[in-house]
């Protein structure tokens, strides 16, 4: 694996095993984090993304979940790159928390109303690094003033129900990071948040990042937020990567009609004084994930949707030069049309 | 910032809720005073519970009158008791038992030193200090005699000790197994244990493993076998019997078909949820007593004390574990036993730390509600003889003692009801405070 590479999926399969039949939730996903980058995975629900996260933590549930193929590499912090679909439960602890931390959509529910804040960021820190209560302690605190949490110390003997949704989030981020991990993945951290607090939030993660230099893997739907966070996008649709580029190439020229229909979808102040027209919308909804469409699984939605070509085998994931993919067999008559 | 409104613990809360109900407020005093006066059982009671004298005898001597006034002098005086002379009914042959002023009076006397009958606190502190006494000839009863002439009162307070702590510790061990199998059950349900591994896993460990679970499932199936046969050599050949060797040979035939190809998987949550149905299935007391009878009955007397400690707990836990399982189940969905678990926390770790702690208030309530239901189950064993035996004495024991004489018992010596009176009293006092306990620990019933 590439020195500058912190984690490698490599055509990841998690497939889930219900009564009605075998979901495909992530079929042959590819993507890399690089060290201190941030990486955002985009798409609609149902698309796969929260199911990639969970299984780079290995916490797909299971049964009915199983990863059926693929490798994810990581490169922990001791420097040995090891695949996470091979490593035993035991090890993958050890990897939990410590080396991958996780935070996830729901702030207000993701603490243990039983415990104190200060209680359950200690927990973590003694788990993985061994220290003393006292020390976890002090550590604790320490993190929570690093998230800017104001008075940090009388705010570890506090209870969950005692602090409002935008603080608990900090506090979680604090206990993700107490470990000092290599990779944090964000589920969703902002969506249950109020607008103000989704901006304070997004700018506490990029200043932990550039202190502490850990990588982001940033899982969101919002696209505004990715234009915010992201150093580079991947885009998926229906379990598939179908377009992968760095923020400022996606946003300017999206290659993938889907990746088009969702800028689109986007409200635009600056446009919106110019065009007075509706805002456009992706026609349709996102497939059944037990009935995919054959060939391209956008095709039903698709505007570009040409019969014999589209539906008759599933595209590869095509370079489009500078670093760029898009899993599109028209994308060069796209980019033509659009130009 | 500082949040300052909530300043109140939920300890705090609780009690304050716990307070605003004045049954749970006696029960608990009640309790402590019945706990109290059973831990400082030789302190507080006059005699020693197995203490009788041969001549003169005192079988079923009534309560002891104490004179408060003084008939010599008309005026009031420190409290003081008669002896009493024993005779005979002359139609009835029972024994009575008048007054004897003669001997003079006998002062109540407190923190009276009775040598010869010494006891011992806690099994460690000997002592032959009472609270109150009288001196000999003259005897205080404050609730009578049984028929060999020993103290009711005396052994009212030394059956408490064993009825009261039977009905804690029963419902501790069904606490503690409530808890750990329907945790267990709940916690991993719809992920199956794997009990058995088949020939092509047998490699690494699983070659120490294998051979284990391919034992254990061979024990079974033998097991099986064997009971069906003893069953065949106590009945003779018939119908059932036919059935059971069917049923044992079925056995053995899916174990020899299974155990080399494919695992055997368990889901723990069927497991302990089956086991719950067959106790819960099974009349109480009945299996409590055909428990009971698996077990020598001339066993020492402590030994047969924990044997109902432990029958009790085994039999109570179905209900517990099943509400934990409950709890659990939406427990265990919550996100942040999920954030526990990308924290790197194990299953052990989130079901003690994360899981189990939520059903608190649960449990505590149940506890202290299914703890008289453990003194009525033991007072219930004892009296059919089953539970507790001599020298240790219990509530049911004593009621069994009672009985005797059939309705004779209930109109020459109502007394002997005692022991009826203070199970009552126990526990009502129990289901007031576990009564209360729910409402202080439940924020919907807060007032």
């Amino acid at each position: 694996m590439d020195e500058k590479r912190l984690l490698e999926v490599k055509d990841l399969k998690v497939h889930f095993f219900t009564d009605d039949g075998v979901v495909k939730a992530v079929d042959g996903v590819s993507f890399h984090v690089n060290r201190g980058e941030t990486l955002a995975v985009v798409g609609e629900s149902g698309s796969g993304k929260s199911v990639t996260s969970l299984a780079i933590m290995r916490l797909i549930p299971s049964p009915p979940g199983r990863i059926v193929g693929g490798e994810i590499l990581f490169r922990g912090k001791d420097g040995k790159v090891r695949d996470l679909t091979k490593l035993s439960e035991q090890e993958m602890r050890r990897i939990r928390g410590n080396d991958i931390a996780m935070i996830f959509q729901e702030p207000m529910t993701s603490l243990n109303p039983v415990y104190t804040v200060g209680d359950q960021i200690a927990e973590a820190i003694m788990l993985h690094q061994g220290k003393s209560r006292k020390e976890a302690m002090e550590l604790a605190a320490h993190m929570l003033e690093l998230v800017g949490i104001p008075e940090p110390r009388k705010r570890l003997s506090n209870y969950p129900h005692q602090m409002s949704g935008g603080m608990r989030q900090r506090v979680m981020i604090a206990m993700a990071l107490s470990c000092n991990p290599s990779l944090l993945i964000a589920d969703e951290p902002t969506t249950a948040l109020d607008v103000t607090i989704q901006a304070q939030i997004l700018e506490l993660m990029k200043k932990l990042q550039e202190e502490l230099g850990m990588a982001i893997l940033f899982i969101t739907h919002n696209l505004g937020v990715v234009a915010e966070m992201a150093d580079r996008v991947v885009v998926m649709y229906a379990g598939r990567v179908v377009e992968q580029a760095d923020v400022v190439p996606l946003f300017q020229e999206p290659l993938h009609p889907y990746t088009r229909g969702l800028l689109r979808s986007v409200p635009r102040l600056d446009l919106a004084a110019e065009r007075k027209e509706r805002l456009e919308a992706i026609p349709g909804n996102v497939p059944n994930p037990l009935y995919l469409p054959p060939g391209c699984a956008f095709h039903p939605r698709c505007k570009h949707f040409v019969a014999g070509l589209c539906d008759a085998e599933v595209p590869p994931l095509e370079d489009a030069g500078d670093g760029r993919q898009v899993r599109c067999v028209r994308w060069r008559e796209i980019r033509e049309v659009r130009a | 910032m500082t949040v300052q409104a909530s300043s109140q613990s939920q300890f705090q809360i609780a009690l304050r809720q716990f307070r605003k109900h004045p049954l749970a407020v006696w029960g608990l005093r009640i309790l402590f005073v019945l706990y109290t006066v059973a831990a400082f059982a030789g302190f507080f009671s006059p005699y020693d519970p197995n203490y009788y004298e041969l001549y003169p005898p005192k079988g079923y001597h009534p309560p002891t009158r104490i004179h408060f006034v003084d008939p010599e002098t008309g005026g009031l005086s420190r409290p003081f008791v008669y002896a009493t002379r024993r005779t005979l009914d002359p139609v009835s042959l029972q024994p009575k038992y008048e007054e004897d002023p003669s001997q003079g009076k006998f002062y109540i006397r407190f923190f009276v030193r009775t040598p010869d009958q010494p006891y011992t606190l806690f099994r460690v502190f000997r002592s032959d200090l009472r609270l109150f006494g009288v001196d000999p000839p003259a005897r205080i009863f404050l609730m009578g005699t049984d028929n060999f002439g020993r103290d009711l009162f005396s052994r009212l307070i030394y059956g408490a000790q064993v009825s009261l702590t039977i009905g804690i510790l029963s419902a501790l061990v069904s606490f503690v197994l409530g808890m750990v199998l329907g945790g267990i059950a709940g916690y991993y349900s719809g992920r199956p244990f794997t009990l058995s591994l088949p020939l092509r896993a047998w490699r690494g460990l699983g070659l120490l493993l294998g051979p284990l679970s391919w034992a254990l499932w061979g024990g079974l199936g033998l097991g099986a076998l064997y009971l069906a046969w003893s069953y065949y050599r106590l009945t003779g050949l018939g119908f059932f019997q036919v059935l059971a060797f069917l049923a044992a040979a079925w056995v053995g035939v899916r174990l020899v078909l299974t155990l080399p190809f494919r695992p055997i998987r368990i889901d723990a949550d069927d497991l302990v949820m089956r086991a719950v149905e067959i106790i819960a299935a099974i009349p109480t007391l009945f299996l409590l007593i055909s428990l009971r009878a698996v077990f020598p009955t001339n066993v020492d007397p402590l030994t047969t004390f924990y044997l109902v400690v432990g029958l009790l707990g085994f039999i109570g836990w179905g209900g517990l574990a099943r509400v934990v399982r409950g709890i659990v189940l939406s427990v265990r969905e919550m996100d942040y036993v999920q954030a526990a678990r990308a924290m790197g926390a194990s299953d052990a770790r989130i079901l003690f730390r994360h899981v189990l702690p939520a059903t608190a208030s649960y449990v505590i309530v149940s506890l202290s509600l299914t703890i008289p239901g453990f003194i009525l189950a033991e007072s219930g064993l004892s009296f059919l003889g089953l539970g507790v035996t001599e020298p240790y004495t219990s509530w049911g024991l004593l009621l069994q003692g009672a009985q005797q004489g059939g309705f004779a018992s209930f109109v020459d010596r109502p007394w002997v009801l005692w022991p009826g009176f203070f199970i009552f009293v126990s526990i009502m006092a129990w289901n007031f405070v576990g009564d209360g306990l729910r409402d202080a620990l439940d924020p919907r019933r807060r007032r």
